[in-house]
């Protein structure tokens, strides 16, 4: 062959490289073969969205109002989106009714709108222009006579959780509905009273779509019907005869939650001042006790807004709001808390013996950093920069959980003033959470859902909110030694190149 | 057969035998140290991931890459030694392959000796193996397709620099648009973004093991393989 067939040949060969390249690509991309490899399989639908699927007495229908070609960063909402939806209408059995609009002409995204899609507006920076762009991204699920809508779907790992929320709440009746209490009357925050922006009221509204809410003062038995009471950042002493109710609705099975402070903060004196609650020893006869210190952390935490000279604000660094990273993994309510803020934190104290037939599980700790100082605390950080003596170092407990058959505060015997023809509560398996900041809670929306899912001993959303939150957590070193840990990381590397290198030596020298 | 092992065992131990693959090696493991320890601290977050490292540890790649291919043909050439290589009963697709073998073992070794980020995670965190097994799997198939692009740059010049530096945009640019997406004209999103080492490598890298992202290395290997053939068979007919 001359140099001239051989070259025509090699181009030739070249371009059938091309050609068998670009069919494999083009058929991998349509039929892509995925497979799961994460080891809480997050990017396959879980066991909560099959359940939640699996028993629809009618069809369930889906419409999606999404703006097709989507710019970067939401080029891939639409596919996960149609990837959700399939999966789901597979695992429905033919009950789910999926269809995809795309509102780019007016009389859809009225529709849209009508629906209660609303629309997101984003700005486009391409190479030769930019510009605000309003598409739609939102869904809608209809269930019989019953409807809602998902406005905006903006996170692809939280697609899920967002549908099977929205399925689940259509699909429950409204009168099976399980009940929770909010305690009100003893300075607790009413939700209601916040504007819609305020994490108090996202909370309430949050709840308030899977659970029938209502609240209670707790002067008087707790409903049968009320499944768990909560109580958030009580400021006043409790009655006893609240107490008394609250103690034999866990006696008798029931779920408390308690996100509790013993300091708040003066903003006028400039310290913190001692809450008087009544909470700390009643909790403490249930072995979750609330220490009366507060819990600092000079290292991990977030700002807090101090009044300054002139009538101004400040918003400063404050070792009083600390925020930790140390949750316990195994547990799904908090193993998606990347972090946690516990401002004016209290220690949360698990007793050591346990009192009989009550198993403890410690959520929340505070870092290695943290110490817990008895009050009044000064809230200027730069009075705060060395330790007092009477500090104690951390880490200390900010969240517990107990379950079993509780012992009762008042040893059976109802307190003065509390009718005695109230018949005493039989032990049956009971739930306690004990988060020692009562703030935590609107700081951490998501962990008091979870909290709740945990307390009515339904985890499912609380698992895929976990997988959506994607990696681990992870107790990083001490900060002393964490210099100590990058260079075990690097040492093996470090000793092998000294190896080869000698090597090299030693064969040159040979 | 034969030809191709004899072949790499003769640039595997000149690459040991000189200084360029320890070389590349430190750089290479100090640079992803310095990276994701000190710069971009992996203990801190309190999250147990290799996602960060992974990302710092493809950076690192598309230039440990062209750096221990950049010699592969391009030395050949200039020492003369190619002429000696294509008189013995060899095809330029066998020189090829065992020059590329060569940079993949090297890859495979450096991403090796990174295994202690994983090990650290895992002792301080929760570490979800899948995803790190899957991350492996795509930073050496990306390793391996940017070998290949490295050795078809050494095959089309005589300068060492100007294969690197060829290697270096060649496999730099596709990471770099997938950082740039929103540039991107919106008629050819869908084209640029599966274009994109970012795009694939990112799926593995989170624990999906997708098989358009491994038929796409797999592709990208394999054209640069094919482009090296081809640039090494004009030279011989030349």
């Amino acid at each position: 062959m001359t140099p001239g067939h051989l070259r025509r040949d090699a181009a030739l060969q070249t371009v059938l490289w091309i050609a068998v390249v670009v069919v494999a690509n083009h058929l991998a991309s349509a039929i892509p073969i995925r497979i799961d490899a994460t080891g809480d399989q997050r990017f396959t639908l879980s066991q909560a969205a099959h359940d939640a699927v699996a028993h629809l007495e009618r069809t369930l229908v889906v419409t999606a109002y999404f703006t097709a070609d989507l710019d970067a960063p939401y080029h891939e909402h639409e596919a996960a989106l149609r990837d959700t939806l399939d999966a789901l209408a597979v695992a429905g059995a033919g009950r789910i009714d999926v269809q995809f609009v795309d509102p780019s002409t007016a009389e859809r995204a009225e529709a849209a709108q009508r629906a209660g899609i609303t629309p997101v507006t984003y700005t486009v920076r391409a190479w030769d222009r930019q510009e605000a762009r309003s598409v739609f991204m939102g869904v809608h699920v209809g269930y019989g006579d019953r409807q809602m809508a998902v406005p905006a779907l903006l996170s692809i790992p939280k697609m899920e959780v967002e549908l099977v929320r929205a399925i689940r709440i259509l699909t429950v009746d409204p009168e099976d509905r399980r009940k929770v209490a909010l305690l009100q009357g003893h300075g607790e925050p009413n939700p209601a009273d916040y504007p819609a922006q305020h994490p108090l009221y996202q909370l309430r509204a949050r709840l308030g779509e899977r659970y029938e809410v209502v609240q209670t003062v707790g002067d008087a038995p707790f409903d049968e019907d009320i499944a768990a009471v909560l109580t958030l950042a009580p400021t006043s002493p409790m009655p006893a005869a609240t107490l008394w109710h609250l103690d034999q609705f866990l006696m008798g099975g029931g779920a408390l939650g308690f996100f509790v402070a013993s300091a708040q903060p003066d903003y006028q004196r400039g310290t913190t001042f001692e809450v008087r609650h009544g909470i700390g020893g009643f909790l403490g006869s249930y072995g979750l006790a609330l220490g009366r210190e507060v819990v600092l952390d000079r290292v991990h935490n977030e700002k807090i807004t101090l009044p300054a000279p002139g009538g101004r604000s400040v918003q400063v660094d404050s070792p009083l709001a600390l925020t930790t990273t140390h949750v316990e993994r195994t547990a799904h309510a908090v193993r998606s808390l990347r972090s946690a803020t516990f401002p004016f934190a209290a220690p949360v104290v698990v007793a050591d013996p346990l009192p009989e037939g009550i198993q403890a599980e410690v959520w929340i700790r505070s870092g290695p950093e943290s110490t817990a100082r008895p009050g009044p605390i000064p809230l200027d950080p730069r009075l705060l920069v060395e330790p007092a003596a009477s500090e104690v170092a951390g880490p200390h407990v900010l969240a517990a959980v107990a379950t079993g058959t509780f012992p009762s505060f008042f040893q059976g015997q109802p307190p003065p003033g509390v009718r005695a023809d109230e018949p005493l509560a039989k032990g049956r398996l009971g739930r306690l959470l004990v988060v020692g900041s009562g703030d935590a809670a609107a700081n951490n929306v998501d962990f008091v859902l979870n909290s709740v899912e945990w307390l009515l001993e339904d985890p499912s959303l609380a698992t895929i909110r976990a997988r959506a939150t994607g990696d681990g957590p992870m107790t990083p070193p001490p900060a002393e030694t964490a210099w100590r840990w990058k260079i075990a990381v690097v040492a093996p590397q470090l000793l092998l190149g000294l190896a080869l290198a000698w090597r090299v030596r030693r064969r040159r020298l040979a | 057969m034969r030809n191709v092992r004899a072949i790499l065992r003769r640039e595997l131990i000149g690459s040991f035998g000189q200084p360029i693959a320890l070389v590349a090696l430190a750089v290479f493991l100090g640079a992803v140290a310095l990276f994701t320890l000190w710069f971009d601290d992996v203990f801190v977050g309190g999250v147990a991931s290799m996602r960060r490292p992974f990302a710092w540890m493809s950076v690192c790649l598309a230039v440990f890459a062209p750096a221990v291919t950049m010699r592969a043909v391009a030395d050949e050439r200039r020492t003369g030694t190619l002429h000696v290589l294509a008189t013995m009963p060899v095809t330029s697709f066998q020189i090829i392959v065992a020059k590329w073998l060569a940079a993949v073992i090297l890859v495979a070794i450096a991403l090796g000796l990174t295994l202690t980020w994983p090990l650290a995670l895992a002792w301080f965190g929760d570490l979800d193996p899948g995803p790190v097994l899957a991350g492996y799997l795509g930073l050496f198939l990306a390793g391996s397709a940017m070998a290949a692009v490295g050795v078809a740059a050494s095959s089309s010049t005589e300068s060492q620099v100007s294969a690197f530096l060829l290697a270096v945009v060649a496999t730099g640019l596709p990471w770099l648009v997938g950082y740039a997406l929103p540039l991107v004209p919106r008629p050819w999103l869908g084209v640029v973004n599966y274009l994109t080492f970012e795009y694939h490598f990112a799926n593995l890298a989170v624990g999906v093991l997708d098989s358009r992202s491994i038929v796409f290395f797999a592709s990208v290997t394999a054209l640069g393989l094919r482009f090296a053939t081809h640039a090494l068979e004009q030279r011989r007919l030349a």
